[in-house]
């Protein structure tokens, strides 16, 4: 039920996003969509990932493109026409994914522990964080390591962008064309 | 454990009534005799001039990147001290290794300027 | 006592808390200026509130002709109703909260960062210079010392190994109150607090002398008075959140010292909510007494001061947690390297300012 209630919002709000006119209007509709992914994740008792999908990517991703709208000319962006003629090609590449899913992900994704073990596991753990805690200090050590690494990267990237405010501009001029 | 979200979904419902029969209940009391004068955006007495939603926010979008990426790397610390207890030594290591990473990373920002504030 | 009953309870307790530190700030404010303050309605100014809250329904609310019509009625519901959430995981006293979830802190944290989504909604919605450029500035800064904020937190959580509210209030009768072993984290979250906030001397959000009013310059009557309500009850979220993290929540006083176990006469709710109020207190305090600070300072606070020292308060405590120093010396310190990063960062400063 509460499954139901969610994915409607999330799925109305995603067609929102991409229907309506008003570029900030479609931003903020992306908000509820990805807060309601976020009460999924819930549903799916992974609390920590659902606090992190908020924190996130409501709280900081949205920020950042809403930032990001405000550098560009909001006006002239709600001027444009939003569906050109890829819009075929893109109906065609969403029911390739949808084929895709049903015929080959489905079936052949399995739990690694069946769901109640893991549940009685978080439990002895004393919750959802530990248990991630644990295995990214131990089994993918490596991956968290690395991904320190990605973000150095990162931070390198957005300073190297952000020293060249012409740069972002014309990047979200270009957006601006293809929306 | 799904239970323990009930009394949350409630006081976001709470939240929301509130705002909404707020705004409700006082159109039955308020006045409504908006005028062209009363409507038109503040600016000091003046007449409102140029566009409003001007672009001009790129200081604040460097600040907006780099508080993504930081945020990301403090969740990692929010794990990591939840079972830092269990495991010592070990945690230890790689933690130091991730904030001396995260460290040169702001090092870096500021001696290539990017935390320095300027005026848009 | 049922779930209806305990939210009906916190709820209405909120509301009332909201109303009345609203006039004591303007009492002990006026108080700190050599004036009266509101002193007509009841006894004492008693009944202001109530008077305002009739005040703000009856106004006329005012959209301005450009407006974006829905949004500006949406942005303070949001605002409001992300305020009131997090206060379903807060132990008010002892065996006395809504729920316990696992995540608490960073649930919290989580939805505050939504309710940051009202203010620009509000600043955008309005069309005015002033709204548009108020929440750009007030949102840089929130989710700037979001950052320094977390990373404080964190020196708790090792300590108590869960985010659960509840246990972290429990972690504290074996270790006593963490302000005693995270001073510096302690520091770092209070002030990070008050620019969250956007309270004086942080309130880049309603700095009227450049701004006008900030993000609600173009809000009147009861869509102002919902983001001024959103706004005191973010003030005690941060409070509380502060008692709970640092001062031991509803913990007595010198709870690791079973010599004071007479104080357990007093009930828990009254700790805790002297403490909260304390630190409320505090906050108006600060209010009547320092400036504004500039902008660019502000920033700096953050990036430069804030996060390093909240780094380095992190990496002592693990430090601590692994050899079992002793926690004196661990108290010196992290607060001799607080002082030492101070030292630093002026010295860098004064080189920056030299002409070389």
């Amino acid at each position: 039920m509460a499954f139901l209630i969610l994915a409607a919002i999330a799925v109305a709000s995603a067609v929102m996003v991409v229907s309506v006119k008003n570029v900030v209007h479609s931003a903020f509709s992306l908000v509820v969509t990805l807060f309601s992914v976020g009460c999924l994740f819930i549903l799916l008792r992974a609390e920590f990932l659902a606090a992190t999908q908020i924190l996130i990517y409501v709280g900081s991703i949205m920020i950042l493109i809403i930032f990001a709208l405000m550098l560009i000319d909001i006006k002239e962006a709600n001027r444009q026409r939003r569906f050109h003629h890829q819009s075929k090609f893109v109906i065609g590449i969403g029911i390739i994914l949808v084929i895709e899913i049903i015929l080959f992900i489905i079936p052949r994704s399995e739990f690694i522990e069946s769901p109640e073990k893991l549940i009685a596991r978080t439990a002895e753990a004393g919750g959802n964080i530990q248990i991630i805690g644990q295995s990214l200090f131990t089994d993918f050590i490596f991956a968290f390591e690395f991904a320190s690494i990605i973000i150095l990267v990162a931070i390198v990237a957005a300073i190297f962008l952000g020293k060249q405010p012409t740069s972002i501009i014309k990047k979200s001029s270009v957006i601006k064309d293809s929306s | 454990m799904l239970a323990d979200y009930v009394p949350v979904v409630l006081l976001l419902a709470i939240g929301l009534l509130i705002g909404v029969s707020s705004q409700l209940i006082g159109k039955l009391v308020r006045p409504d005799r908006p005028d062209p004068e009363k409507l038109s955006p503040y600016e000091c007495g003046i007449e409102p001039e140029g566009d409003t939603l001007s672009p001009n926010a790129i200081p604040y979008y460097i600040y907006g990147l780099l508080f993504l990426l930081f945020e990301v790397e403090v969740l990692f610390f929010f794990t990591w001290a939840a079972v830092y207890q269990n495991m010592m030594l070990f945690a230890f290591i790689e933690i130091t290794f991730f904030a001396f990473i995260l460290f040169l990373g702001l090092i870096y920002a500021w001696l290539k300027g990017a935390l320095d504030w300027r005026a848009g | 006592m049922s779930l209806l009953m305990k939210v009906g309870v916190v709820v209405g307790i909120l509301m009332l808390a909201i109303a009345y530190i609203t006039l004591a700030e303007r009492r002990i404010l006026a108080f700190m200026q050599f004036r009266m303050g509101p002193n007509r309605v009841g006894w004492g100014g008693v009944l202001q509130p109530l008077a305002d809250a009739v005040k703000l329904l009856s106004k006329e609310c005012i959209m301005p002709e450009q407006a974006d019509k829905w949004m500006y009625r949406t942005a303070p519901v949001v605002s409001m109703a992300f305020a009131l959430v997090p206060f379903a995981v807060v132990p008010f006293a002892q065996a006395f909260y809504i729920t316990d979830i696992n995540i608490g802190l960073l649930f919290i944290m989580a939805m505050g960062s939504v309710g940051f989504l009202g203010t620009i909604m509000g600043g955008w919605s309005s069309r005015s210079k002033y709204s548009f450029l108020g929440s750009l500035r007030a949102l840089a800064l929130m989710i700037s010392f979001e950052v320094p904020m977390i990373m404080a937190m964190t020196g708790v959580i090792i300590f108590s190994r869960s985010l659960s509210m509840v246990k972290i209030v429990e972690a504290q009768a074996q270790y006593g109150w963490f302000v005693l072993l995270q001073p510096l984290a302690f520091v770092i979250y209070l002030l990070c607090g008050v620019a969250e906030t956007q309270r004086i001397p942080f309130d880049m959000l309603e700095d009227e002398g450049s701004l006008v009013c900030g993000f609600h310059t173009e809000y009147s009557g009861i869509r102002f008075g919902l983001f001024f309500m959103a706004e005191y009850a973010n003030m005690f979220m941060v409070a509380i959140v502060a008692t709970v993290l640092f001062l031991g929540g509803w913990q007595r006083p010198f709870v690791s010292w079973p010599f004071f176990n007479f104080l357990s006469v007093i009930p828990s709710i009254f700790w805790f909510s002297i403490k909260v109020l304390a630190l409320m207190f505090l906050y108006i305090w600060l209010r009547g007494t320092l400036p504004r600070v500039r902008y660019d300072q502000l920033i700096y606070l953050c990036w430069k001061i804030l996060l390093p020292l909240s780094l380095i308060n992190l990496m002592l405590t693990a430090l601590y947690m692994l050899w079992g120093m002793n926690a004196w010396t661990f108290l010196a310190l992290s607060i001799g390297s607080g002082l030492a990063w101070l030292w630093v960062y002026d010295k860098t400063q004064t080189l920056a300012r030299s002409p070389s």
